[in-house]
């Protein structure tokens, strides 16, 4: 479904932060970008969403591909119409708007109306906790209903791909594990396409079914999930597992 | 549109049916009493009715958008020599050179309003105040256009054979276009752009993500906000007879600033109530001094001074404005009546 080939990403021009990295995230399949603070992950995501310009960055060389088309550089909106949905990291709810008009912001992109009414309706049947505060400002809403009400948001726009940038930031351990039993349900459920960044390695391999990490711009690692499972450098650094207590 | 789609997706005309009610009577009451005022009277209420329309643009961008423009008195400048100079050197009816002194507006709204693209906050007002100036100096300079210094005159249209020419007859002509001005900004809030201006305002970067091209929403609301000011601009021309750059300057566009923001941002009865604020309230001080002393020249630099802290005062004990202190007085009012809204 998408294809990233050698994408070298600079910020102001000069600053590189991604040195020619490549990886696929094929259809219906939850894959996951693992990786410490710093290593490019997020700007993989960004690059991919069109939400580099932002940060005034920029794709120096590589390509973006989804489902054979060429979509390098494209802007953010054009991105969002063609089904790519970006989940950024710190959720972004609208705090002024209800989460009711957050949910109908989600649906921007979408024209027919009917289907809006019918989405809004059934993934607040599907967030309860969002159900029931319906009428509420965005901005009084907890972390973890915020990260929920950040997914919802996204979902109302018929995603064919959604980027999620650490749904995990800030957000108790029990509530981590919450908004990952979600991710996972909706993956699984509606055969949705995941790009999924994480730091917290050993969520993110419960729900994608490949994954690889990054670091400092290069991709060093990967494999499916069960192998990075089992991988021991992946173990010592991110997991803590390790038997070996001495490494460094 | 369906009847279903309709009532998912968007309120009706006028918000609830008591705010319906509330607002028609309203306006037929307005409409009714202009009619037996005196001429002192009717040029308040007229430049009220012209402020509020202008001011509703300028809420769209401020109040909606979390754009910002002290260029606003320009704008209606723009307005209003476009029209006097459609209507007497190009000869079109009124009504089509009052659209259409929008739509310049609008264009050159959204031509001062490319910064925004760049600028945020203070850089943005930086950059709307040399629109200020820019516009005050074209008009200035511009005399087949504007008069220059010696301004133009404009006469009081006739429409369909009607005239408006008499002061109260020209009041209702203004009072329709206030009121088609509120109804429009009223539903543009509930609609889509609506959602998008908000989501612009709130969190430029997450609208994005949502797909909203947030350029092109910020030239929507610069376009729209202007059109406003145009047509504002252009019925404020009729009104005077006489179109003057003096009209125009920064202080008034300052003015407009303090009307949204004493009003209340955001809100449609915010710029209504915050232009009645603005023309009522010297009006008022001017009563008072007259009672102080006979020569109430004498009070005015102090006039200025009171005029500024009852200002502040508001911003500090009412910061959402007088569209919030309305909204109160109404609640309380309807739970007296036991209506239950």
């Amino acid at each position: 479904m998408l294809e990233v080939h050698d994408l070298r990403v600079a910020y102001n021009r000069v600053i590189r932060v991604l040195e020619g990295i490549s990886f696929a995230v094929p259809k219906g399949k939850a894959v996951t970008l693992l990786g410490a603070n710093g290593s490019g992950k997020s700007t993989t995501v960004k690059a991919i969403s069109g939400m580099l310009r932002s940060d005034n960055g920029a794709i120096v060389t590589g390509k973006v591909v989804l489902e054979g088309e060429d979509v390098t550089r494209q802007g953010a909106s054009r991105m969002v119409r063609r089904g790519v949905i970006h989940v950024m990291e710190g959720r972004f709810v609208f705090p002024d708007l209800t989460v009711k008009e957050n949910l109908l912001m989600g649906a921007y992109s979408i024209k027919d109306r009917s289907s809006i009414t019918e989405d809004l309706g059934r993934w607040l049947d599907f967030f309860p906790v969002l159900g029931a505060r319906t009428n509420t400002q965005a901005g009084y809403l907890s972390g973890g209903e915020q990260q929920m009400l950040a997914i919802a948001r996204a979902l109302m726009a018929h995603p064919r791909l959604v980027l999620m940038d650490e749904p995990s930031m800030g957000l108790s351990p029990i509530l981590v594990q919450e908004v990952f039993g979600v991710i996972s349900d909706i993956q699984k459920t509606h055969q949705l396409t995941f790009l999924l960044v994480e730091q917290n390695v050993r969520m993110a391999l419960k729900v994608a079914d490949y994954g690889y990490v990054i670091e400092r711009g290069f991709i060093r690692l990967e494999g499916t999930a069960e192998e990075l499972r089992q991988n021991k450098h992946l173990q010592d650094f991110y997991l803590g597992i390790s038997e070996n207590e001495n490494h460094i | 549109m369906d009847s279903n789609k309709r009532s998912n997706c968007s309120r009706p005309l006028l918000g609830t049916r008591h705010e319906c009610i509330g607002a028609i009577g309203l306006i037929v009451a307005v409409a009714v009493i202009s009619q037996f005022l005196d001429d002192y009277f009717l040029t308040l209420l007229t430049t009220i009715s012209i402020y509020a329309l202008a001011g509703m643009g300028l809420n769209l961008l401020m109040g909606n958008t979390g754009l910002i423009s002290i260029a606003h008195a320009g704008f209606m400048g723009v307005g209003a020599f476009s029209s006097a100079y459609l209507i007497h050197d190009v000869g079109l009816p009124v009504l089509l050179s009052i659209i259409l002194a929008g739509l310049i507006t609008s264009a050159v709204g959204m031509f001062f309003g490319l910064p925004s693209l760049r600028l945020k906050g203070v850089y943005l007002a930086m950059a709307s105040f040399a629109a200020q100036i820019i516009l005050y100096w074209a008009f200035e300079v511009s005399r087949w256009f504007t008069g220059g210094q010696d301004g133009r005159f404009v006469d009081r249209p006739t429409i369909l054979g009607v005239s408006f020419f008499e002061s109260n007859h020209y009041y209702l002509f203004v009072l329709a276009f206030t009121v088609i001005g509120a109804i429009v900004n009223f539903n543009i809030l509930r609609s889509k752009l609506g959602r998008a201006f908000s989501a612009v305002r709130d969190r430029a970067i997450a609208a994005e993500l949502m797909g909203i091209n947030v350029f092109r929403t910020k030239m929507a609301a610069f376009g729209l906000s202007t059109f406003y000011a145009g047509v504002a601009g252009a019925l404020f021309g009729f009104y005077l007879e006489f179109v003057a750059i003096q009209a125009f300057t920064l202080f008034i566009s300052i003015q407009f600033l303090a009307m949204v923001i004493i009003g209340g941002l955001g809100k449609v009865s915010g710029s209504i109530l915050g232009a009645a604020f603005i023309v009522i309230l010297p009006e008022v001080m001017d009563s008072i001094a007259l009672m102080i002393t006979p020569n109430a020249g004498e009070m005015a630099p102090i006039r200025m001074g009171v005029f500024g802290l009852i200002v502040v005062v508001f911003l500090i004990y009412e910061p959402h404005g007088l569209a919030r202190s309305w909204r109160r007085f109404v609640d309380w009012g309807l739970a007296r009546m036991g209506v239950n809204r």
